[in-house]
């Protein structure tokens, strides 16, 4: 099998969800949303029939109501859209179990060693595609290639419903030709960087001698001249979730917050929040990243590593505050504000102190944890969050704002 | 990251541009015997394991998911029908479904 890599990249993904759970939404201008009065006005996801009157994902949601004014506008549904895409990735394991989740609606697939049992791969594209349709009742693109990266230009090639394989003899017809910026891990500050060495197409940058790409972006100009020619090593790993690295939550807050009294209210309320997560993967953390933006949208993000790994809230909200204190005058208001923590390491490593505190924290949120997990995690909330400055009583079952 | 070697080992061109929501982790990462609504199903003659998510009271946490049940309760709940969907749906190796709740 030449190419035994395939991405299923789902099109339109939030706005398709919702369309398959009410048919009447089908061949409707569907727009998914953020809610503007609480300032999550941009758009993430527009049906292609949305798509067709200029609707763009990220545009503001004014903008769309203009460009359509037909539009069905939806606020998000993340229940929804996790519990498609593991349905999604279910089918997909039935064909390889060699599965890599690349984000909610996309994921990698390595198909060696199953053409005896399904056909080729591009039989295995199309059986995948219609399982996905019938069962699913969501489109997606299809791209085939002899490694991750060529297996992910290709799905972007064809869209939508579209099925593309890339082999590495296709490179220089198909990829060289386009912009630099549609080659992947390439965002828009390397394309400024890449573009000032006047590299402007793919193939410019694969024509591009190795060592002056090395001396200029060192590993990374190895990684991104291998990449133009189509060259890919990375494994389709089945266990990446499994790592986790941080957990974190942030926030846009409903208004401007000013004053250190008001933020240090949403900085509890997130300490609570990336704590219960923190302990629900059985992790404890040590370093506690704060990270803040400004009505410029200009943000700033500050760390401090505790001396032993924790899962309180009270220790990581007494690090943020101090962070926020030391790096962010109070005269400057608040748009957004995250919290989180990495570091993580199994919980059987806190330490213990001498004279019980961190034994008696730990059964109150286990008690709290209990609470939460059978009735709901509104059930039990900080003081704070009902007074005018919390956020919290707002959300909405899993919350993701 | 040191050489290109490691680079694409521990598959940091994908790991650094990855986006996951921690629900679908949980969720990608448990197979069906870790979760509450796989239970035992016991019959006249035998016990097999079955998916109590496709009963609507279970699936809507109106009532708890018991570690055991008679199968007539899920004749007397869905009829032969979802009791065929009930034993056939769960794996003991397979991955959780979007209806996961984690045991406790």
């Amino acid at each position: 099998m030449r190419c035994p890599i395939l991405l299923a990249d789902m099109n339109s993904f939030f706005a398709s969800v919702h369309q398959a759970m009410e048919p009447r939404l089908k061949g409707k201008p569907v727009i998914v949303g953020g809610d503007p009065a609480k300032r999550h006005g941009i758009i993430l996801a527009a049906s292609y029939e949305a798509k067709a009157c200029g609707v763009k994902t990220g545009m503001a949601v004014w903008e769309a109501r203009s460009l359509c004014p037909d539009g069905i506008f939806l606020k998000p549904e993340y229940g929804h859209y996790v519990n498609f895409s593991t349905r999604i990735i279910r089918i997909m394991k039935d064909f390889s179990p060699l599965v890599e989740p690349f984000s909610i609606d996309e994921a990698f697939l390595d198909l060696s060693g199953c053409e005896g049992l399904f056909g080729s791969s591009l039989d295995i594209a199309l059986k995948l595609k219609k399982r996905i349709k019938e069962e699913i009742g969501v489109m997606c693109s299809v791209g085939v290639g002899p490694n991750k990266l060529l297996a992910k230009m290709a799905a972007g090639m064809q869209k939508p419903d579209g099925l593309t394989v890339l082999d590495l003899t296709d490179v220089s017809a198909k990829m060289w030709p386009l912009p630099v910026r549609e080659l992947f891990g390439v965002g828009s500050r390397l394309e400024k960087r890449l573009q000032d060495l006047n590299i402007h197409t793919i193939g410019e940058l694969a024509c591009y001698p190795l060592p002056m790409l090395r001396k200029r972006f060192g590993l990374l100009g190895h990684v991104l001249s291998l990449s133009a020619n189509g060259i890919d090593y990375s494994p389709v790993d089945p266990r990446s979730l499994e790592k986790v690295k941080s957990i974190g939550h942030q926030i846009t807050l409903p208004r401007d917050y000013r004053g250190y009294r008001q933020i240090e209210v949403v900085i509890l309320e997130l300490c609570e929040i990336v704590c219960r997560r923190v302990r629900l993967g059985g992790f404890v953390g040590r370093t506690v990243y704060l990270t803040l933006k400004d009505v410029e949208f200009l943000w700033m993000s500050r760390s401090h590593s505790v001396t032993f790994p924790t899962a309180s809230a009270n220790v990581i909200y007494r690090v943020a505050v101090a962070l926020l204190r030391r790096h962010w005058p109070e005269w400057k208001p608040v748009r957004m504000v995250g919290v989180s923590l990495s570091g993580l390491v199994k919980s059987t490593s806190e330490q213990l102190d001498l004279f019980g505190e961190v034994e008696k924290a730990r059964r109150l949120h286990a008690a709290c944890d209990r609470i939460k997990d059978r009735f709901g995690e509104q059930s039990i909330l900080r003081a704070v969050s009902l007074t005018p400055d919390g956020v919290c009583r707002d959300r909405k079952g899993d919350g993701h704002v | 990251m040191s050489n290109i070697h490691d680079y694409y080992r521990k598959n940091f061109l994908y790991e650094s541009h990855r986006m996951m929501l921690p629900e679908l982790r949980d969720r990608v990462t448990r197979t069906c015997p870790q979760c509450k609504f796989y239970i035992l199903i016991a019959g006249k003659t035998g016990v097999r394991m079955g998916c109590v998510a496709l009963i609507p009271q279970y699936a809507g946490l109106v009532k708890r998911a018991p570690e055991k049940l008679d199968v007539t309760e899920i004749l007397k709940a869905v009829g032969k029908g979802g009791l065929e969907r009930v034993l056939a749906r769960p794996g003991s190796h397979r991955q959780a479904c979007g209806q996961f709740h984690p045991k406790k």
